[in-house]
């Protein structure tokens, strides 16, 4: 009977208990910003040759700030080195997690040898180095700009915007009440600037090849009235050559390359409206895409080639559409719901993305959104009026053309360039003309 | 008669006996049993999700700019169940709060949806608070670029996944849900350990004034790294908040755990 007793008491005992944990998410983390240090170890002695590596240093030094969102630029002038081999010490004592060294010097009367080397500090190696030969009196930016984009794929394993071009259109060749617009080309940073087309008429929508050898723009005749047209012109950026590429009537405008820059996707308004059509660069032959009464215009393609983003007035005003390109009017998906009007759509790299101007507040404000639709973002405000987005080739800044108002008849556009998410940097034209439709090489 | 008292008496031990036998065996079984459902609950712990969470409509093109709302802050101890108690207790404190809003930088989402009679703004954590929950935003980037629709409706959401039990839920959700912004500012991760979805949970121990008894990995990364600059977040971040009566067993039995990042 007490066995009986001690044993149920004993069962009992086991009383379910609950025990519960409480998770809560603290969040990604944010980027610890690495220091990067370039110095310049050319000797002292020689004047010219220090003073040339200085110059060349402050290059890199412009080049790596665009990326001050992921790494900090060392603003030190000095150099560091460790005599007895101990550099990684001395550096990590600095904080530097990258440190490049350039050197300079005299080969020939003609010859300069440029040598560099691009250290991990924390992994203690050496992760780029190479030796070029340059002429004296050259100064070497292209190569300075190659150089760094390996050394910035040395570290961050991808392409950066330091070998990108950004052609752009520009008035600074008008005189008086005689408007010339003519297309140019410069660097992603603004500097070499230089003219590619000389028709003295009125150039518009340029669009340069993936493999940066071409470009397409169209021309706007100088006819009056009914026989004016818009044609399409294609150019040779090492020759400098251009060729007439299609004058069906009306507009041959607002072309793009594909991928492959065997085609383009252009707006043609030959059968009366204006319609997006896909032309073979050799054959000329063409694929209709767009079949709607209303303006189809402003092609944009995905780099992938399987989303081509337009703008159409199917919907009663100007808004952003996409669709598979692979056939007419196949899944033509509306894209944006809100905005009096909407303009030029384009991807950006990755095609996740779609950036465009709006008009908002009597001016046009940049906007970025998701390739379905969801993630409105404003970009640009109180900045002047914003317009023409062109993303660079690794889809981390925006390049765009704003007017400023200078005076009751006076406003000026200049190129801008910012973060992907809105930082202005700065601007890449100033005194150049009237600076709008900047296209950033992919 | 005798012979009939014995055959009856053997019966009646056998009986018993038999019955002895197969209660015994019973409660054996019964033992068994219940040692088995307990060894399974033990393992299956209870978890408890504390989230943000933000209703959006789309309605007009946004008025602000993405870096604005960046810089805008954000404060998750918006309970509005909690405030609308607190405003009916504390009616004097009210132009105090009024005033110190104004003062401050104007949260996310006081600034779209004109909850400034709704809000309130506990005093005592504010020192402490507004350098840090300028950072918030800027930190949670991932997140918010869901939610970074401006000029649109956005409405206060707190959701609570998982059973709970034994203890006011509302304020328990409230003080955890303090600690990732504390904690973030110092949540910091070298450009080879981003991207790479690593995850790791920190368990935390709490006394009730709200300093760090132990921290450790409850789930590692398996990146030695990652988990220890997750730790090193925490360790800098203290001293939390204190926790009330109702609350400090939670803290102080570990029963908190941090999300890197989730």
């Amino acid at each position: 009977m007490v066995r009986f007793f001690l044993v149920f008491l004993f069962s009992i005992s086991f009383v379910y208990s609950e025990d519960s944990l409480h998770i809560v998410a603290v969040g990604e983390a944010e980027l610890e910003k690495s220091i990067i240090h370039f110095q310049s170890l050319t000797d002292s002695n020689d004047k010219d040759l220090e003073l040339l590596s200085e110059k060349y240093i402050s290059v890199f030094k412009n080049n790596f700030s665009f990326y001050r969102e992921i790494i900090s630029v060392s603003n030190s002038n000095r150099s560091f080195i460790g005599q007895l081999g101990n550099s990684y010490k001395i550096w990590n004592d600095k904080n530097f997690k990258y440190v490049f060294n350039l050197h300079l010097s005299r080969l020939t009367d003609e010859e300069i040898e440029l040598k560099y080397e691009g250290y991990d500090v924390k992994s203690e190696k050496e992760i780029i180095s190479n030796v070029h030969k340059v002429k004296i009196g050259m100064f070497e930016r292209g190569l300075i700009h190659k150089i760094s984009n390996d050394l910035y794929e040395a570290i961050f394993n991808k392409k950066s915007i330091f070998n990108s071009k950004i052609l752009f259109v520009s008035d600074k060749n008008s005189k008086g009440a005689n408007h010339v617009k003519e297309l140019f080309i410069m660097d992603f940073d603004g500097n070499r600037k230089r003219q590619l087309t000389f028709h003295k008429g009125t150039v518009i929508s340029p669009a340069i090849s993936y493999d940066k050898s071409k470009a397409i723009y169209s021309l706007i005749t100088k006819n009056r009235g009914r026989n004016r047209n818009i044609n399409l012109y294609l150019i040779d950026l090492n020759t400098g050559k251009s060729k007439l590429i299609s004058k069906l009537k009306g507009m041959n405008s607002g072309a793009v390359f594909l991928p492959g820059d065997n085609e383009i996707a252009l707006t043609l308004s030959h059968t009366g409206n204006a319609e997006i059509y896909i032309m073979n660069l050799e054959t000329k032959n063409l694929k209709r895409l767009t079949k709607h009464y209303a303006a189809d215009v402003d092609p944009s393609f995905s780099i992938d080639g399987e989303m081509l983003a337009f703008l159409s007035g199917r919907v009663g005003k100007a808004e952003i559409f996409t669709m598979n390109p692979s056939s007419l009017e196949k899944d033509v998906k509306r894209i944006s719901f809100v905005g009096d009007y909407n303009a030029t759509p384009r991807f950006s790299p990755n095609g996740k993305q779609i950036v465009f101007s709006s008009w908002l507040d009597n001016r046009f404000d940049i906007f970025r959104i998701n390739r379905n639709g969801r993630g409105l973002v404003r970009l640009t405000k109180n900045f002047g009026s914003n317009e023409d987005p062109t993303f660079s080739n690794d889809g981390e800044f925006l390049a765009f053309s704003s007017q400023r108002v200078l005076s009751k008849t006076k406003a000026v556009q200049n190129i801008y360039v910012m973060s992907k998410d809105g930082e202005i940097l700065g601007p890449l034209t100033k005194n150049f003309g009237n600076c709008i439709t900047p296209r950033w090489s992919k | 008669m005798a012979e009939v008292k014995e055959n009856f008496s053997d019966k009646l031990g056998r009986f018993l006996g038999a019955s002895f036998l197969f209660h015994i065996v019973s409660l054996v079984l019964i033992f068994l049993w219940q040692s088995i459902n307990l060894s399974k609950t033990k393992t299956n712990l209870i978890m408890i999700s504390h989230e943000n969470s933000v209703r959006v409509d789309v309605v007009a093109m946004p008025k602000h700019t993405l870096k604005e709302l960046k810089n805008m802050n954000i404060s998750p101890e918006k309970n509005v169940k909690i405030e609308k108690q607190e405003i009916a207790t504390k009616s004097n404190e009210n132009s105090d709060i009024e005033f110190k809003k104004s003062k401050n930088k104007k949260s996310f989402l006081s600034m779209l949806k004109n909850l400034s009679q709704k809000e309130v703004e506990k005093p005592k954590d504010n020192s402490k608070k507004n350098v840090k929950q300028a950072d918030s935003f800027d930190r949670n980037k991932k997140i918010l670029s869901n939610l970074l629709l401006a000029g649109n409706k956005v409405s206060m959401g707190s959701s609570i996944v998982g059973s709970s039990a034994n203890y006011d839920a509302g304020e328990l959700s409230s003080y955890i849900e303090k600690l990732p912004v504390l904690i973030r500012p110092f949540w910091k991760l070298p450009s080879y350990l981003m991207n790479k979805d690593l995850k790791c949970r920190v368990q935390i121990f709490i006394n009730e004034s709200g300093r760090l008894i132990k921290a450790k990995i409850f789930e590692s990364s398996g990146n030695e790294e990652y988990d220890s600059r997750a730790l090193k977040a925490v360790k800098q971040a203290q001293p939390f908040p204190s926790m009330s009566e109702n609350i400090k067993g939670v803290g102080v039995n570990g029963s908190i755990l941090l999300g890197f990042p989730i």
